[in-house]
């Protein structure tokens, strides 16, 4: 399947200091039967066979999918789908629920994310999370941006620059640049969502992962969010998980689509339904599912 | 993000004033091959009309693409909505160019219109050309004044279907019955063409205000 190492913490490094990442030649091999868009990516993180359980429980079961370099994905689906879940397994932070267990591959450029040796904060730091609600530490603007960094060790040569950057990556330094020493609480919630972003993007990640990450603010804050994911997704690849179906329609390149079916002892498990470019999900999507739940008539 | 669906909206009315300058091209050409029985050009106005439909299929995939994925509303609505019957305006437009240019190919090499009648068809031809230019000019720069004054030039081209009926209904009219079909035929044409010009800047008029204008 893979020609790399299968240890996270040896993986060589994608992200320069310029933030460019490099290109890492993975050979996936035969996708099987995969579920794979047409034009199919420059895949990042690849999921095989993704089951998820919370102790007895099957939450999602049989997810094949290739996230594309470079590009939004986002996973709709109704309350229950387990998109989620599915988020939540790509940087291992199911790791933090008790009773989670994964099975099946979970492959960031073909490394087994995880197998043995896998170093847990490395994966979170090369794959960041951005939360639903803006839950920025209570330290001051320019601490919470360096606090990955300095968590994490990574080797700066100024810590300031690295702060720099970081918050006009997340479009929030015109905005906070007088007042970096102060308390993040005094920001807007808008303005602590797009913090939170800077402090992930601190550590050079490649991939953000972001689970509902507009749907506590207003509609100006959601459309800057917006707008920084479109700027953000040229430098990193995006993985977006959003109640807000119009919001995955605007921004995202492929949108997959997820449902929850019942079996006959009621057990509801998550499931994959669809999973293609954006345009063809609202505009023609393959499956009645999909249709319905994107029309308003189920979910 | 809101930005980039802008110019992409913007980017669709372009193209279509780009078409429109095509379109006006091929009634040109196709009133000159008709007047001086020249194949090579009619052969070539046949031809550019199928990357018309291209084009035209290209903006439809564009506007539905946006449709699906930006939840339009207000003017943003009605950019792609009148963007729609626009296409098919040119669309047709371009068929009747084509169609022009096909009864030249069909009595080459003789002339298809004979002397007496050729300067109102070139007549036909030029107001034609000039309505079409106008929509373009009104899609570039939404002008509703200019809109409405298009809408009433239409009555130039009616007065010469009317005087073109006229010499055709007369009792001594020389040139048999091949040739009425043919002067009959093309003054459809034109007069088609001038109509999806007007209909053109109804849309603009109703991108811009809101409001379709009744039909005069």
């Amino acid at each position: 399947m893979t020609n790399v190492e299968p240890d996270l913490a040896t993986v060589p490094e994608t992200v320069g200091a310029a933030g460019a990442p490099h290109q890492i030649h993975v050979e996936l091999g035969d996708r099987g039967n995969h579920r794979v868009p047409a034009g199919e990516p420059d895949g990042v993180i690849e999921l095989a066979n993704l089951e998820v359980f919370y102790d007895k429980f099957l939450a999602v079961s049989g997810v094949d999918m290739l996230f594309g370099s470079k590009e939004i994905t986002a996973l709709i689906g109704p309350s229950g789908c387990g998109k989620s879940t599915v988020l939540r397994c790509l940087n291992r932070m199911n790791d933090l629920v008790p009773g989670a267990h994964v099975f099946g591959d979970v492959r960031f450029h073909g490394v087994d994310m995880y197998g043995p040796g896998v170093d847990v904060i490395e994966v979170r730091r090369r794959i960041g999370m951005v939360f639903q609600k803006p839950n920025p530490f209570p330290k001051s603007i320019y601490d919470n941006v360096a606090y990955g960094p300095r968590v994490t060790g990574m080797k700066t040569d100024n810590m300031d620059d690295v702060v720099e950057q970081a918050l006009h990556g997340a479009a929030l330094w015109d905005e906070v640049k007088d007042k970096l020493k102060q308390s993040a609480f005094g920001l807007s919630g808008g303005q602590q969502q797009r913090l939170c972003i800077a402090r992930t993007i601190a550590t050079s990640p490649e991939v953000i992962l972001m689970d509902e990450p507009c749907s506590a603010l207003d509609p100006i804050a959601t459309a800057k969010i917006e707008d920084l994911m479109v700027d953000l997704a040229k430098t990193y690849t995006i993985i977006i998980v959003t109640h807000n179906m119009q919001q995955a329609a605007r921004v995202s390149h492929r949108t997959a689509f997820f449902t929850a079916a019942a079996d006959e002892h009621g057990q509801r498990t998550g499931r994959l339904v669809e999973f293609d470019n954006t345009g063809k999900i609202f505009g023609n999507p393959a499956d009645q599912r999909t249709e319905a739940y994107i029309t308003g008539r189920f979910g | 993000m809101r930005e980039t669906y802008h110019e992409q909206l913007d980017e669709i009315l372009v193209e279509l004033e780009r078409m429109t300058r095509s379109v006006s091209t091929a009634v040109r050409r196709s009133t000159s091959a008709l007047l001086t029985a020249d194949l090579g050009t009619a052969e070539e106005v046949i031809a550019a009309d199928s990357t018309l439909d291209i084009s035209g299929e290209a903006v439809e995939e564009k506007v539905f693409d946006l449709m699906a994925r930006q939840a339009p509303v207000a003017s943003e609505l009605r950019t792609l909505v009148a963007a729609l019957r626009m296409v098919a305006d040119l669309e047709r437009m371009g068929d009747l160019a084509a169609h022009i240019s096909k009864i030249a190919r069909m009595r080459y090499p003789a002339p298809a219109i004979p002397t007496e009648l050729q300067s109102v068809i070139a007549d036909m031809g030029r107001v034609a050309e000039r309505m079409v230019n106008q929509a373009g000019d009104v899609i570039q720069t939404r002008d509703v004044e200019a809109a409405h004054r298009l809408e009433s030039t239409d009555d130039e081209m009616d007065k010469l279907r009317s005087s073109q009926f006229r010499l055709m209904m007369d009792d001594s009219w020389p040139h048999g019955v091949e040739v009425a079909v043919d002067i009959a035929l093309l003054g459809r044409y034109y007069e088609r063409i001038a109509d999806h010009a007007v209909s053109m800047a109804r849309r603009v008029i109703f991108l811009v205000t809101g409001e379709l204008p009744a039909p005069q």
